[in-house]
């Protein structure tokens, strides 16, 4: 470091020294130099023109969408190296294909370090409003294949109208999701290790399912349950048809709704300032339960073993 | 017309393969991927930097671990980075042992502590020191970062939130005010470590250390050790502490809370106040408090409710 100190002192010297001896010689050196930056400097990330085949990305680097890209079946991006940063530049991935197939984009093995964000992901399965989905385009938005990715952010993404997953990176790793939204997805919507301020809507099997969940919305019309927090869940609502609404360790300031037997919010230690409505399960379960409610229609509204203000 | 320069105004880095100094304030970004052979990728000298690593990834292929992938030198102020990847090959031997190419530290300061400074966005993976090192007790903020495998510490910074730092031979998390984070660290170190507050954090640490420890305040958490504390803060609202063979949890000050030692430590221990609390141990003592109000101890083999005043407790 003293070193690279010395070194920027030096040239300060030189510099100071030239321009007190830049005397008598008046013919220019030469053309002035281009101060103009070029075009690959104003924009020096890659660019990709895809508009209709599959992107396989296999250097680290830094990547942005120039156009929609509609492929008519199988992946939409192969993401193939670590490090690299993905902007889908506002832009829309897509698949045409009849039947639901292949990844908007797929992270292979083992990757780190990868950044996706800002874009829409499409395929146009539907739910035919019985949580039968089916359809064409996609069967995953973003998922990966083998090992689990670690460093994963992916911000300001929206997926709609997949038969498998929407967003899905594992939830043991460092994987961050925020600000996403999912809608009408075959099986979960979102899966992550932390996963903040996103919605997960018209799920088949579980809305949202991660470590730490926060200022999020999930929906899910099978079985599963609409948010999943394996260890703390807060500023959270969660809706499951027969599933759990809202399932957490610890809940703070959360409600859960299950239209079927699956209890309405379970916290398996302690739910704070939290609100749960059952149909024919519990409406709120919980360790302790400090200032919450629990409602049901046929089942049982509170079950808790420690009762603080709560009914 | 506007000009190229109106169009992008910012001060383009060009280097490839050769170490950045940055001696002017102003706003820069990466045009490439940044790998060096040793010593750092960015040298910070001056105030006043902004530094878009533009999704790029600042790497080195130093044989042994050294130098900073971008390092702030002096006492500095009003420095932002964003958006994008510092990448060393340290790996971890499965032992907690540390060691390979790359980085020392992802972020660092020298000389000094740098203040007014906002790190978002970034990855760091495989240093042998520390994935992003702030000084703490001024103003300092990392969000929406993620670290993996690192020799010692994670993230350390005043302000920490919504991150995560996982596989880190020290502490995950190390700051003053800690938020929406989780935070692995082994040895005696912190899964999480918060001089002030911790609200909806999750830590862990592998031995002697504390899962989740927090100076003053603890809401919504939860802390996992394993000879160590689980949990630790001097007031915890909402919070699950559990330790394979320490104290569960550890207050001055708990409501609402859950304690579980798996072996012979307290699964609950409140100096003063617990209300509505449980605690359990496996052949320790369930739940201790001077005042345990509508409190619940248990015990396999050990005691269940130790108390001066007991409301309502068993």
């Amino acid at each position: 470091m003293k070193t690279k100190l010395i070194l920027l002192v030096a040239s300060a010297l030189l510099l100071t020294l030239n321009s007190g001896f830049a005397q008598g010689v008046l013919t220019p050196p030469g053309p002035p130099a281009p101060t103009m930056k070029s075009l690959d400097q104003i924009e020096a990330r890659t660019p990709i023109t895809n508009t209709t085949t599959l992107v396989t990305i296999t250097q680290s680097g830094s990547y942005y969408l120039t156009h929609n890209l509609t492929v008519v079946s199988g992946n939409g991006i192969d993401i193939n190296a670590s490090g690299v940063t993905l902007d889908l530049n506002g832009f829309t991935i897509s698949s045409t294909s009849a039947g639901a197939t292949g990844y908007g984009i797929l992270i292979n093995s083992g990757l780190s370090d990868l950044a996706i964000a800002n874009g829409h992901i499409r395929g146009s399965v539907t739910n035919n409003g019985s949580g039968v989905y089916d359809g064409g385009g996609f069967d995953f938005g973003i998922y990966y294949s083998g090992n689990l990715p670690v460093n994963v952010l992916v911000s300001r993404v929206s997926v709609s109208g997949c038969q498998g997953y929407g967003i899905f990176l594992g939830g043991g790793n460092s994987t961050l999701v925020e600000s996403c939204v999912v809608q009408t997805i075959g099986l979960a919507g979102i899966n992550a290790a932390i996963v903040k301020s996103c919605s997960a809507m018209d799920c088949g099997n579980g809305g949202i399912d991660a470590l730490q969940v926060s200022d999020s919305r999930g929906q899910c019309s099978g079985g599963g349950d609409a948010i999943y927090a394996n260890y703390l869940a807060q500023n959270c609502y969660g809706q499951s048809s027969t599933g759990f609404g809202l399932y957490a360790g610890t809940a703070l300031n959360c409600i859960g709704y299950s239209y079927g037997a699956g209890d309405g919010l379970y916290a398996s230690a302690t739910a704070s300032g939290c609100y749960g409505y059952s149909s024919s399960g519990t409406g709120l379960s919980a360790f302790i339960a400090n200032v919450c409610h629990g409602e049901t229609s046929s089942g049982t509204a509170l079950s808790t073993t420690h009762n603080v203000n709560s009914y | 017309m506007k000009s190229l320069d109106q169009i992008e105004a910012r001060t383009p880095i060009t280097n490839t393969a050769s170490l950045v100094i940055l001696a002017q304030p102003g706003s820069y970004y990466l045009t490439h991927n940044l790998t060096v052979t040793g010593g750092d990728g960015i040298d910070i000298f001056t105030s006043g930097v902004t530094l878009d690593l533009n999704g790029f990834t600042i790497a080195s292929t130093a044989a042994t671990a050294t130098g900073n992938g971008i390092s702030l030198n002096g006492s500095l102020s009003d420095i932002t980075i964003a958006n994008g990847h510092i990448r060393g090959g340290v790996t971890n031997n499965g032992s907690g042992v540390y060691g390979g190419s790359g980085f020392a530290y992802g972020i660092y300061y020298l000389y000094g502590p740098a203040v007014n400074v906002l790190i978002s966005r970034v990855s760091v993976s495989g240093c042998q020191i520390a994935g992003i090192y702030l000084s703490t007790g001024s103003s300092t903020v990392v969000d929406s970062c993620t670290v993996r495998t690192v020799g010692s510490y994670g993230i350390v910074a005043s302000t920490i939130k919504n991150c995560w730092a996982m596989d880190c031979g020290y502490a995950g998390i190390y700051g003053d005010q800690v938020a929406d984070a989780h935070g692995q660290g082994s040895g005696s170190g912190y899964g999480i470590y918060a001089s002030a507050t911790a609200q909806n954090c999750d830590g862990s640490s592998s031995s002697s250390g504390f899962g989740l420890y927090a100076a003053v305040t603890a809401q919504n958490c939860y802390g996992s050790g394993g000879t160590g504390t689980g949990l630790y803060a001097s007031v915890t609202l909402n919070c699950y502490g559990s330790s394979t063979s320490g104290d569960g949890l550890e207050a001055t000050t708990a409501q609402n809370c859950i304690g579980y030692s798996s072996g012979g430590g307290y699964g609950l221990y409140a100096i003063y106040i617990a209300s509505d609390c449980y605690g359990y141990s496996n052949s320790g003592m369930g739940l201790s408090a001077f005042i345990a109000n509508i409190c619940h101890g248990d015990s396999s083999t050990g005691a269940f409710l130790s108390t001066t005043h007991g409301v309502n407790s068993y």
